[in-house]
């Protein structure tokens, strides 16, 4: 759950005040009017939206009831039908001056986006917005620690800090131990990262002897990408010394829609001048209401290429009003932001179990360094295997930790799960991404 | 840079004249170097229009 902090109103800075403070009832009418230039753009360019969207949406309300919801899978075959774009474009594809594309998990072809020159500014405006109001200033030095390679990621991170006049570290294709030397040469001040590679990060620098919250002078960490539990940011901010935000964005989006401000500990503001997020019951496909669970399908406002129209995104979201924080802004904000895919969700035993509820419990124990975790079907009942790696420390009763998280698993879950034991450094890391159930049960 | 200011609207008006000026630079201009550097102005200039609510 959130908590507050409220901010004095002489203190309060934005990087688009108006944007970012205008009363509901104007940014109603902002969305409309941008929804509506987009509609028609989209019906009049893309023969995949002309097929698809009413000709006389008369408003908001109107939008949602008449406009079908778009799946991943519809995209994917739309792409297919002319890779890499197939009829989905608004533009002619030749304007694009960047190529994206998803990973593809699960067996699933990737999703292939572009920007135009208008689409990527607006797209690193958009992070700037995120940025500035995570604190970072011109004068600071930021470090994005990403693979800056086909997956949006962190790119607009990047972008983003440049284009504010901040100096960037471009730390892509480098290892572990030179990004904490990098850190603590320059005495960065931001840092952008998944949160399970913040971890990685502590991690080496601790093997290298550094203590990163004092001989570093990271102050602001935006650790975005994947889903994480509150004892993650906990480690992450005391390993650091450092404010860690949370933040998300699609590539289907285009760029980063939510992030969390200085009065929000463990929510994120939607950031509704760029996008329109609606909240749906899972199966009966009707809005839930403020602090009920739902699946979040958004609308884009900004991007002129490829444009989106009530996107499932299949992410798990609880929205709460604007004015339950205490910054200012007028977007409302989901609690915890992204608690979780629904397709990583699955029933053990007649228990919903996340990833993250998993890694909730692992992350307390220091004991533990890496972790897997195995769905498995064990003499016909379905369990859950983790594979634990333990720290290198030596002279660990191995037994007796496995008990203890056991006990911890089965008191905070509902199951009790079996645990394995794998060797120091054996087990895979994620830079993004976080470490999904790895299933092996039978049918 | 003050993350408490507004535009004003003489601000505004100026914002929106550059915006039409390099618009109207890039439709004549020819010389690669030139366009390419208006292009990118404008299309900075309109996201700052925008995101002022003045499109
Ligand atoms: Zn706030």
């Amino acid at each position: 759950m959130a908590s507050f902090e409220r901010v004095r109103p002489d203190e309060l800075e934005y990087w688009n005040r108006r944007a970012e403070t205008m009363p509901r009832q104007d940014l109603a009418e902002w969305q409309w009017r941008k929804l509506r230039r987009a509609l028609e753009r989209a019906r009049k360019q893309s023969k995949f939206w002309s097929e698809r969207l009413p000709d006389d949406i008369r408003s908001l309300d109107d939008y949602v009831a008449r406009v079908p919801l778009l799946r991943k899978s519809e995209i994917i075959a739309a792409e297919q039908e002319a890779p890499p774009y197939g009829t989905l474009p608004s533009v002619d594809p030749s304007l694009g001056i960047r190529y994206h594309q998803t990973s593809g998990t699960s067996g699933d072809l990737p999703v292939r986006t572009f920007d135009t020159p208008h689409d990527w500014v607006w797209g690193v405006d958009v992070w700037c917005t995120v940025l500035y109001g995570m604190g970072v200033r011109p004068q600071h030095k930021g470090l994005v620690a990403f693979g800056y390679g086909l997956f949006i990621g962190f790119w607009g991170m990047h972008y983003g800090l440049e284009r504010m006049g901040c100096t960037v570290v471009p730390a892509g294709g480098l290892d572990s131990r030179t990004r904490v030397k990098l850190l603590v040469d320059h005495q960065i001040e931001v840092l952008g990262c998944t949160p399970s590679y913040a971890m990685r990060l502590l991690e080496t620098a601790k093997e290298m002897g550094v203590d990163l919250a004092v001989d570093g002078n990271v102050q602001i960490i935006m650790a975005g990408g994947e889903p994480r539990p509150e004892s993650t940011t906990r480690a992450i901010s005391e390993g650091f010394g450092a404010r860690v935000f949370n933040a998300a964005g699609t590539t289907e989006f285009g760029t980063v829609s939510m992030f969390e401000c200085p009065s929000l500990h463990g929510g994120c503001h939607i950031i509704e001048t760029a996008i329109i997020e609606e909240v749906l019951h899972p199966d009966t496909l009707r809005p839930v209401d403020y602090g009920e669970e739902g699946i979040r399908v958004t609308t884009g406002l900004g991007r002129e290429g490829i444009q989106l129209f009530r996107h499932w995104t299949d992410d798990l979201v609880v929205k709460r009003p604007w004015h339950e924080c205490g910054c200012g802004r007028t977007w409302d904000w989901y609690d915890g932001g992204i608690l979780g895919r629904r397709d990583d969700m699955r029933k053990i035993r007649g228990v919903s179990v996340t990833p993250v509820m998993i890694e909730d419990v692992l992350r307390g124990f220091d004991e533990v360094g890496e972790y897997q975790t195995v769905l498995r079907t064990v003499r016909g009942l379905d369990t859950i295997v983790l594979r634990i790696e333990p720290k290198a420390d030596g002279g660990l009763d191995l037994a007796a930790l496995g008990e203890r998280v056991s006990t911890a698993v089965k008191r905070e879950i509902g199951i009790r799960p079996d645990v394995e034991y794998a060797e120091p450094g054996t087990l895979p890391r994620f830079e993004v991404k976080a470490a999904r159930f790895h299933d092996e049960r039978s049918g | 840079m003050n993350g408490r200011a507004e535009l004003s609207a003489d601000q505004e008006q100026r914002l929106l004249e550059c915006h039409a000026a390099l618009t109207r630079l890039a439709d004549e201009c020819e010389v690669p170097a030139v366009l390419t550097a208006v292009r990118m102005a404008a299309t900075e200039l309109q996201v700052a229009v925008e995101g002022q609510g003045l499109d």
